[in-house]
């Protein structure tokens, strides 16, 4: 049983997989199942680049080793959905192994029959985040995962050898052992969930209009306006399941992204469509 | 069997050494020397498909059958192969067992760490994408799990036709017989290619020093191969020469086989010659008991 704290984050979690799930299926449909294929594939990628960039500085900017035990255990910028039930094997600052045995994501994409599509993002996000964080030097390894219909667990190994790393940056991810550090606080899950979610749409955006032209905008706003429905719904029925308003509290508690979002700097013209879409369609159905 | 055993440890013998001399900087060393060694391999089965009119994909990596000659004591469970993904459990590895037998489990992790990506994604024009997430020369692990993709949409243009047949109109696979290759000659070119990698960066990194460290790794590989021949001699009865040549990959004649032209930069032919193969020659006259 889950309580009402664990229910929003769950929610808001869900409420990214269904964004990707939306918009990841228009690209395909409008773009083409392979040119589609590698616009969220290179999507996936630079959002896990960017994600492991960050954490990157953000441990430099705190003092901290940026060794693999920081990339995802110390500052993290986002926290688990509470559904997530996973086994830490290794937690070691040049190998971290972790198996995953419920993952939200999955079970999300794999309800609706796109396994393969949530693949996609499986395959491209951690590998991306750990080269970036790593600056090359390290490895990530999936060989299994939930998306695939033989797993019915995910598999990850990590590895950022010291002997693998330039000598100024193994001084800095692997320096002499010395007082114990600190473990550094973790983003709000809210934080995190809305940062994955503008990162990855904004990307996506991108690498539609890169690749596909104007095709792969209007396949991101056709997405979008799948997303809003599915959004107003899902909102509905959640705010019924648990006797609250759907005013813009609640909108605020259980969906990623803010009713009243500030510009995205990141990609004006993404937010522009968000707004127009989704966020509409949210205040509009607000009591 | 022997000639496997041999090959494996052959590695493990020369990292030994190194390990031993230089610490943290020769692993450095041995981890680039062993991603030189894969991408060698990756390469020249690049080579080789490319010449015989195949896709470089990893139904042709994995299906056309490699370099590494087959080992009886290997158990595969295949799950998938096709032209973008091979996945697989590896449940018996006679190089893992062997490498743990002798205490050098460490030394097979980082062979399975850096040989694979290299080879692998080397081979497939570097867009490949090597999983391992389990390995048997990994603590707790019980299989290695294999996941090596190549997927087409990851792939330039330019790559697409000479990856996959679907974005190729008008190829026709030929028509390929399955060659099986021979366990001496290919466990002999792995071996000199792994000897010859390793020395190279060894010899980069610490110069001669490295060169003498390399140098005594042949001498404990010449030693426990020696042992193993005379063994093996006495089990199955044969001549002990006979023995010599059926169970070590590395020709010890006069007449060297000819990919040591290739790979003789850095003295390496001078080397085996002078510290391997005096080293095994006086270990047979001690036998099965060693020195």
């Amino acid at each position: 049983m889950y309580t009402c704290a664990d229910i929003v984050q769950q929610n808001q979690q869900d409420a990214f997989s269904a964004m990707f799930l939306c918009l990841g299926r228009e690209i395909l449909a409008l773009c083409g199942t392979r040119a589609g294929e590698g616009v969220i594939r290179e999507a996936v990628r630079r959002a896990g680049r960017r994600d492991g960039q960050r954490q990157l500085e953000r441990l430099r900017e705190l003092g901290a080793p940026t060794d693999l035990h920081g990339l995802f255990h110390c500052g993290r910028p986002r926290v688990e959905d509470p559904r997530t039930r996973k086994k830490v094997l290794f937690d070691e600052k040049d190998r971290q192994i972790w198996e995953v045995y419920t993952c939200p994501m999955a079970s999300f994409w794999n309800r609706f029959g796109e396994g393969r599509l949530g693949s996609f993002f499986c395959e491209e996000y951690e590998y991306a985040k750990v080269l970036a964080y790593t600056e090359g030097a390290g490895q990530l390894n999936l060989s299994k995962n939930l998306t695939c219909p033989r797993d019915n667990f995910c598999r990850f190994s990590a590895y950022f050898r010291e002997a693998n790393t330039p000598p100024e940056r193994a001084a800095e991810a692997f320096p002499p052992s010395g007082a114990p550090q600190e473990e550094t606080p973790a983003a709000g899950f809210g934080e995190g969930i809305r940062d994955l979610t503008i990162s990855v749409c904004c990307r996506l955006l991108e690498a539609a209009g890169e690749r596909c032209g104007s095709e792969g905008v209007c396949a991101v706003t056709e997405g979008l306006k799948k997303w809003a429905a599915q959004a107003v719904e899902a909102l509905r029925t959640q705010a019924g399941h648990t006797l609250r308003p759907l005013d813009e509290v609640f909108v605020r508690e259980n969906f990623p992204l803010r009713a009243e979002e500030p510009v995205w700097e990141e990609n004006s013209q993404a937010w522009e469509l968000v707004n127009t879409y989704v966020l509409s369609a949210i205040r509009a159905g607000l009591d | 069997m022997d000639l496997s055993d041999n090959y494996t440890l052959l590695y493990s013998f020369l990292c030994r050494e190194v390990l031993d001399e230089f610490g943290l900087e020769g692993e450095r060393a041995l981890r680039e020397g062993t991603r030189r060694y894969g991408r060698d391999r990756g390469l020249a089965s690049r080579k080789k498909h490319q010449a015989l009119g195949v896709k470089v994909n990893m139904q042709s990596l994995f299906g056309l059958g490699g370099d590494l000659p087959p080992d009886p004591r290997f158990r595969r469970e295949l799950q998938e192969l096709a032209p973008e993904a091979r996945v697989s459990h590896t449940l018996v590895c006679p190089m893992a067992d062997v490498w743990k037998r002798y205490g050098e489990r460490e030394i097979g992790r980082m062979y399975c760490e850096e040989f694979h990506p290299a080879c692998y994604n080397g081979y497939a024009f570097d867009y490949g994408h090597t999983n391992l997430a389990k390995t048997l020369t990994q603590e707790g692990d019980e299989y290695c799990a294999f996941n090596v993709v190549l997927r087409a949409e990851n792939l330039p243009e330019d790559l697409k036709p000479l990856c996959f047949a679907e974005y190729d109109p008008g190829y026709v696979p030929p028509v390929l017989e399955a060659v099986k290759p021979d366990a001496k000659a290919g466990f002999e070119t792995l071996s000199i290619k792994i000897y010859y990698y390793l020395l190279e960066a060894v010899l980069e990194r610490f110069g001669a020093a490295g060169g003498e460290a390399i140098a005594r790794g042949l001498e404990k590989a010449a030693q426990d191969g020696a042992r193993r021949a005379c063994a093996t001699a006495r089990a199955y009865q044969k001549a002990l020469e006979e023995a010599v040549f059926d169970t070590y990959p590395l020709t010890m004649d006069a007449e060297k086989p000819a990919l040591w032209a290739d790979y003789s930069a850095h003295g390496a032919l001078e080397r085996f010659e002078s510290r391997f193969i005096p080293a095994f020659r006086r270990a047979l006259e001690h036998g099965e008991e060693g020195q």
